[in-house]
C-alpha cells in the first residue's frame, strides 16, 4: 500500500466508470484508469492567460 | 484537505496516549501544520523513519491528506492544523503540477470573490445574480458575513510564485520556498492585519 501510495498520491489520473458518493466521501468504480499528466509549462501558461496573472 | 510543500518541521512527542508526530510543510503561501495522532498507528513506523531522515538534514517534498482541525489560542488567535490521514513523498513534477492546479482554483475563488463584493448583498440570490459560480455561493456568503471586506492580494502573490516555480524558474524547491516565502509572508501579514482590524480577530 505504501508503494502504491507513493506512486499515485498527488498525481492526476483520468477514469471512466461510476462513482458512489455519500457523507464519507467518494468511491470510484473504474472501468478504465490512466495517467493524465500534462505539459507543466503549457498548463501554467494557460492559467496565466485565463486569469491574466503575469509577473 | 490536501496540502503539499517542502518539509520544514518534523518531530516526535511522547504523550499519555502514545507517540504523536507533528510537522509542517511550506508552499508559496506559507506554512501548513499537521499532526499524526494515536489513531493512525499504521503511519507511526513510517513517521519514525521520516523523523530520522529530517534530523539528518534531508529536505523533501511531501503531500499530505487529512481533516482540518481549528482551534483558538489563549490570546484569541485562530489556528488551523491538519489531522493527517495519509501522505506521500513526492517528486518535483508532482509538486509543480499541484502548484499549477491550485493556482487555477485559487484564481477562480478570487474571481468569484470580486463578483461577490459587487453584489447587492451576500444572500444566495444576489451572489448568483452577480455571477458567482453555483458551487461557491454558499461558502462565499458565509465567509463574507464572517470576515467582512477582504483583500485577496496576498493570495495573488502566492499564485504568481506558484506558477513561476512550476514553470521551472527555480533551481531547487527547497531553496525557493525558504527564500521567496519572505515576500508572501509580508503580503499575507498585511492582509491578515487589515482583516483583523476589521473583524477583531488576531493572527
Amino acid at each position: 500500500m505504501a508503494d502504491l501510495r507513493s506512486k499515485m498520491l498527488g498525481r492526476k489520473y483520468t477514469f471512466t466508470g461510476r462513482a458512489m458518493i455519500d457523507g464519507q466521501g467518494a468511491l470510484l468504480m473504474a472501468d478504465s484508469f490512466k495517467s493524465s499528466e500534462t505539459d507543466l509549462a503549457e498548463t501554467a501558461n494557460e492559467v496565466r492567460e485565463k486569469w491574466g496573472v503575469f509577473a | 484537505m490536501y496540502v503539499a510543500g517542502v518539509i520544514e518541521r518534523l518531530e516526535r512527542r511522547d504523550t499519555e496516549r502514545g507517540p504523536m508526530f507533528s510537522g509542517a510543510v511550506r508552499d508559496p503561501t506559507g506554512l501548513h501544520l499537521w499532526s499524526v495522532g494515536s489513531f493512525r498507528p499504521e503511519l507511526h513506523i513510517e513517521m519514525e523513519e521520516l523523523v530520522a531522515k529530517f534530523e539528518s538534514g534531508d529536505r523533501f517534498l511531501m503531500a499530505c491528506i487529512g481533516k482540518s482541525n481549528h482551534y483558538t489560542t489563549e490570546d484569541g488567535g485562530f489556528r488551523c492544523r491538519m489531522q493527517m490521514e495519509d501522505y506521500a513523498i513526492i517528486d518535483r513534477d508532482t509538486y509543480a503540477g499541484w502548484l499549477v492546479e491550485t493556482a487555477d482554483h485559487t484564481m477562480r475563488r478570487i474571481d468569484a470573490l470580486g463578483k461577490a463584493q459587487s453584489a447587492e448583498s451576500t444572500d444566495a440570490n444576489a451572489l448568483r445574480d452577480a455571477g458567482v459560480p453555483k458551487d461557491l455561493i454558499d461558502g462565499l456568503g458565509l465567509a463574507m458575513n464572517h470576515y467582512g471586506e477582504w483583500d485577496p492580494e496576498g493570495y495573488k502573490v502566492g499564485v504568481l510564485q506558484a506558477l513561476s516555480a512550476a514553470e521551472g524558474r527555480v533551481v531547487s524547491f527547497e531553496e525557493h520556498e525558504a527564500n521567496e516565502t519572505l515576500g508572501a509572508r509580508w503580503c499575507a501579514r498585511q492582509c491578515f492585519r487589515a482583516s483583523s482590524r476589521r473583524t477583531g480577530n488576531r493572527f
